[in-house]
C-alpha cells in the first residue's frame, strides 16, 4: 500500500516533465549562482573593490604608493574622472565619487602624510566608504599598508640611507583627484606609516545622520517580493482562461488591450502599495527615511512596480497554463533576485557577475533604491535608472500585448 | 413540449416568413487538417429556440466560437441581422461556469453588467432584474464558490443577458445539474423567447432537447444532416410509429398483424401508427378471451432518431 502510494507520486512526476525538469535543473540553477557569487564568479574575474584616490600629499611617494596598490588584484583603480572644484572639502568630494562614479572606497592621502614624522604620526590615511559593503574597506587598507610598507623601503634603499628621513612634498587640496600626475620630489620613508593606527576608516555617508542598512535590505527584499507578488497577480489572467472567463470578457465590449491595461493599473497600484507599506513599517519600526525620500522613493518604486506588472503579464502571455507560470516565474524571479542583489549583496559579486545584475530588474531597482536612500542624491539622479526600467515596462508590455493577440482569435 | 412562444415558428414553411436573425451559409473551418465545420448551413429565427445537437467534435462550440467572432471561417459567411456592435447583440453563455468565483452574485451580476456597456443608471435595475428571473436574490451576497451548482449555471445565465441581447449562445448550459435547476433554467429560457430573444443551444441531453427545443439541427462531421421539429425529423426518418409490448397470461399460439409473438408466447410486440390501431387490437384479444396483464406503448425517441441520422450515440 505505501509502496503503491509512492509509486503514484514518481509516475506523476514521471509523467509531468515541466516539473521533473524544475525539480532538477532549478537546483543546479541556483547552486551555480551562487556558486559563482562566492567563488571567482564567470570568467575567472575576482571581485573587486572600486578606489579613487585623492592625493593632497603630491609627492612621488604618495603617487608610487597609488600605483603599487593599484596592482593589487583586489583593487579597481576607477580613472578617468579628472579634476573637481577645489573648494570641496573631502567629505563632500568622496560622496560625490561614490554616488556618481560608482567608487566604494575613496582613499585620501593628506598633505604631509609621507613628510611627517614615523614615529609619532598625526596625519592619517583616510578611507572613505559608501558604509554598505563593510569588506571593501578593509581589503583596501590592507593593500595599501603593503603598497606603503613596499615603496618606503624601495625609496629607501634606491636613496642609501637608512629608513628614515625628512620629505619634501608639494602641497596639494582635493582638487587633485586621482591619478595625478605630481611631479614632487620626494626622499625615502618609514615603512612604520603601514601601521594600521595611520589609517582612519570613514563612513562618507553616516557622518551627519542616522542611516540604517535596512533601507538597503529592504529595497532587495521588496524588489523581489514585488515580482513573485505581481505574477501571482498575472496568472489571473491565465485563471480566467482556463475558467473561460476571458471568452466572456473578450464577448463584452472589453477589449484585449483594455483587459491587459486594466491588470498592469492593478498589478502596478498593488505594487506600489506594498511598497509603500513595507517602507512606511520600516519608518515606524526600523527608522528607514522614508518621508525625507519620498520623491526619490515615489519614481523608483512606480517605475519598479510597472516593470513588474509588465513582466508579470509578459509571462502569463507566453505560458499555457497557471502550472507553466508557476514554474517559469519561480526559476526567473530567483535567478534574477540572486543575480540582481536581492537575495546577495552585490559588493562581494565578481565584476562580471556585476554587469549580469544590469540585465535584472533588481539590479536598476536597487541602484536606484540605493541611490535616493543610501547616496541622498536627488530626482534628477536617478534618471537612467527610471528610464529603463520604464523602457522594460513598455517593451514587454508590448510584447505582451502582441503575445495574448492569439487568444482574442482562440 | 414546450409551449411555442407567439413569435416562435414550429415548421420550415413558417419561419420562412421570417428574416432570421441569424444566417449561416456554407460555414467551413477547420485546426489544421482536422474539418470542424464543412458546409455548414442553418437559419436562427427571433424568438426560435434551436437546438444543435451533435456527437462530440461535430463542430458545435466552434460554430458559436465562428458566431461570436472568435474564430474566422475560411469559407462561407455568417450574417447578423441586427444593428450596431455584435458585442451588444450576442450574448454568449460559456459551457463553463465562467463568472468569478471569488465575487458574490451581486458583484459578478454589476461587473459584467458594466462590461456590456449597460448605463449606470440602468444597472441597478437590470441587476435587480436578472437576480430575481435567475431566481437568486436570496444569495445576492454569497460568494459563488458556496453556491450549488445550479445556481452557478444560472447566475452563468443571468451574467449573458444583462445587456438584453437579441441573441443568445448557449453551449451546454445544462450539463452535470440537477433536474429542478434544470427546469429552472428552461423555465428561465422560455422567458427570454417571450419576448422575441433567438436562442441556439447545443446539449447532450436529448430529452430535453426534445422537450423543450422548437427546432433541431443535428450537426454531425461539420455539416447540418438535417434539421427541423422533432416530429417533421421523425417523419423524415424512422416514421411516428409507436412500439407496443403485450405481456399475456396464458401462451398465446398466433397474434394478428403487425405484432410478432415470442418464442415463450406470452408476450408480443410490434410497431403501430398513431392511436387508431391499438383500440382494434385490444378489441380483437377481448374477443378471444386473451387475459393480458401489461400493456406497454413507446414512442420514437429523439436517441433513436440520433442514432438512425448519425450511426453513434451522442456521446460517442
Amino acid at each position: 500500500m505505501i509502496w503503491t502510494v509512492c509509486e503514484i507520486s514518481i509516475l506523476r512526476l514521471w509523467n509531468n516533465k515541466q516539473e521533473l525538469a524544475l525539480a532538477f535543473v532549478v537546483p543546479m540553477i541556483f547552486f551555480s549562482i551562487f556558486a559563482m557569487v562566492f567563488s571567482r564568479g564567470v570568467g575567472q574575474s575576482v571581485s573587486q573593490v572600486r578606489v579613487a584616490f585623492v592625493d593632497d600629499d603630491r609627492s612621488s611617494e604618495s603617487i608610487a604608493i597609488i600605483r603599487d596598490a593599484s596592482t593589487h588584484p583586489e583593487i579597481k583603480l576607477v580613472t578617468g574622472i579628472g579634476r573637481t572644484s577645489a573648494d570641496w572639502p573631502i567629505e563632500k568630494l568622496s560622496r560625490m565619487l561614490i554616488s556618481r562614479f560608482k567608487v566604494e572606497v575613496v582613499v585620501h592621502i593628506p598633505a604631509g602624510f609621507t613628510a611627517q614624522d614615523p614615529d609619532a604620526p598625526t596625519l592619517s590615511i583616510h578611507l572613505f566608504n559608501e558604509g554598505v559593503n563593510p569588506i571593501g574597506h578593509r581589503l583596501v587598507q590592507a593593500s595599501l599598508a603593503e603598497s606603503i610598507a613596499m615603496q618606503l623601503s624601495v625609496m629607501s634603499l634606491a636613496a642609501a640611507k637608512p629608513t628614515r628621513s625628512e620629505v619634501v612634498f608639494a602641497s596639494a587640496s582635493a582638487n587633485s583627484v586621482l591619478n595625478s600626475n605630481s611631479n614632487s620630489t620626494t626622499t625615502a620613508k618609514n615603512a612604520d606609516f603601514a601601521e594600521p593606527s595611520v589609517f582612519k576608516s570613514v563612513n562618507a555617508f553616516a557622518s551627519n545622520k542616522h542611516q540604517p542598512k535596512v533601507a538597503m535590505v529592504a529595497a532587495g527584499i521588496a524588489v523581489m517580493f514585488l515580482l513573485f507578488s505581481a505574477n501571482g497577480a498575472g496568472a489571473s489572467l491565465l485563471e480566467e482562461r482556463e475558467a473561460g472567463t476571458l471568452g466572456r470578457l473578450l464577448s463584452s465590449r472589453l477589449t484585449l488591450n483594455q483587459l491587459l491595461i486594466g491588470k498592469w493599473l492593478y498589478i502596478t497600484g498593488l505594487g506600489c502599495t506594498q511598497l509603500l507599506a513595507m517602507f512606511a513599517w520600516g519608518q515606524l519600526v526600523f527608522e528607514v527615511d522614508l518621508v525625507g525620500h519620498f520623491a526619490g522613493f515615489a519614481a523608483m518604486t512606480f517605475a519598479t512596480a510597472a516593470a513588474c506588472a509588465s513582466f508579470a503579464l509578459f509571462l502569463a502571455s507566453l505560458c499555457k497554463s497557471r502550472h507553466q507560470l508557476h514554474g517559469v516565474s519561480v526559476v526567473l524571479v530567483l535567478t534574477m533576485s540572486a543575480v540582481g542583489g536581492s537575495m546577495v549583496p552585490r559588493y562581494i559579486m565578481s565584476d562580471t557577475m556585476k554587469q549580469l545584475g544590469k540585465f535584472t530588474f533588481n539590479g536598476w531597482a536597487l541602484d536606484g533604491f540605493q541611490k535616493v536612500f543610501w547616496y541622498d542624491q536627488p530626482l534628477s539622479a536617478i534618471r537612467l535608472e527610471v528610464f529603463i526600467l520604464l523602457a522594460i515596462t513598455l517593451l514587454l508590455g508590448l510584447v505582451a500585448s502582441l503575445m495574448t493577440r492569439r487568444w482574442g482569435a482562440a | 413540449m414546450r409551449p411555442v412562444s407567439s413569435n416562435a415558428f414550429s415548421t420550415d414553411a413558417m419561419l420562412q416568413i421570417q428574416q432570421p436573425v441569424i444566417r449561416i451559409d456554407d460555414a467551413h473551418h477547420a485546426y489544421g487538417d482536422l474539418r470542424a465545420l464543412n458546409g455548414l448551413t442553418f437559419d436562427l429565427f427571433p424568438g426560435e429556440l434551436l437546438g444543435l445537437l451533435g456527437p462530440n467534435g461535430a463542430g458545435k462550440t466552434t460554430i458559436i466560437n465562428c458566431i461570436a467572432g472568435r474564430q474566422k471561417l475560411s469559407r462561407g459567411r455568417i450574417q447578423i441581422a441586427s444593428e450596431g456592435r455584435l458585442c451588444d447583440q450576442l450574448g454568449i453563455v460559456p459551457q463553463e461556469v465562467a463568472v468569478y468565483q471569488d465575487l458574490t452574485i451581486l458583484q459578478n451580476l454589476t461587473a459584467f453588467g458594466r462590461l456590456h456597456g449597460v448605463h449606470a443608471v440602468e444597472l441597478k435595475q437590470r441587476v435587480a432584474q436578472a437576480l430575481s428571473w435567475a431566481a437568486l436574490e436570496s444569495r445576492r451576497h454569497a460568494l459563488v464558490n458556496t453556491l450549488s451548482g445550479g445556481m452557478q449555471r444560472r447566475l452563468n445565465i443571468a451574467c449573458s443577458v444583462l445587456h438584453q441581447p437579441k441573441i443568445l449562445l448557449l453551449d451546454e448550459p445544462t450539463v452535470g445539474i440537477d433536474p429542478q435547476s434544470r427546469e429552472r433554467i428552461y423555465t428561465m429560457l422560455d422567458s427570454l423567447l417571450e419576448i422575441g430573444t433567438a436562442i441556439l443551444l447545443t446539449t447532450h441531453q436529448l430529452d430535453e432537447a426534445q422537450s423543450c427545443c422548437d427546432r433541431m439541427a443535428i450537426i454531425d462531421g461539420g455539416q447540418i444532416i438535417a434539421s427541423g421539429t422533432f416530429e417533421e425529423l421523425l417523419g423524415r426518418t424512422i416514421g411516428t410509429s409507436q412500439q407496443l409490448n403485450l405481456k399475456f397470461t396464458e401462451q398465446q399460439r398466433q397474434v394478428p398483424s403487425p405484432l410478432s409473438l415470442s418464442e415463450d408466447g406470452l408476450e408480443a410486440a410490434g410497431y403501430i401508427d398513431g392511436s387508431s390501431q391499438l383500440p382494434r387490437l385490444l378489441n380483437h384479444f377481448n374477443m378471444n378471451r386473451v387475459s393480458i396483464t401489461t400493456i406497454t406503448m413507446r414512442e420514437p425517441t429523439l436517441q433513436q432518431l440520433f442514432l438512425h441520422l448519425t450511426g453513434k450515440e451522442l456521446r460517442e
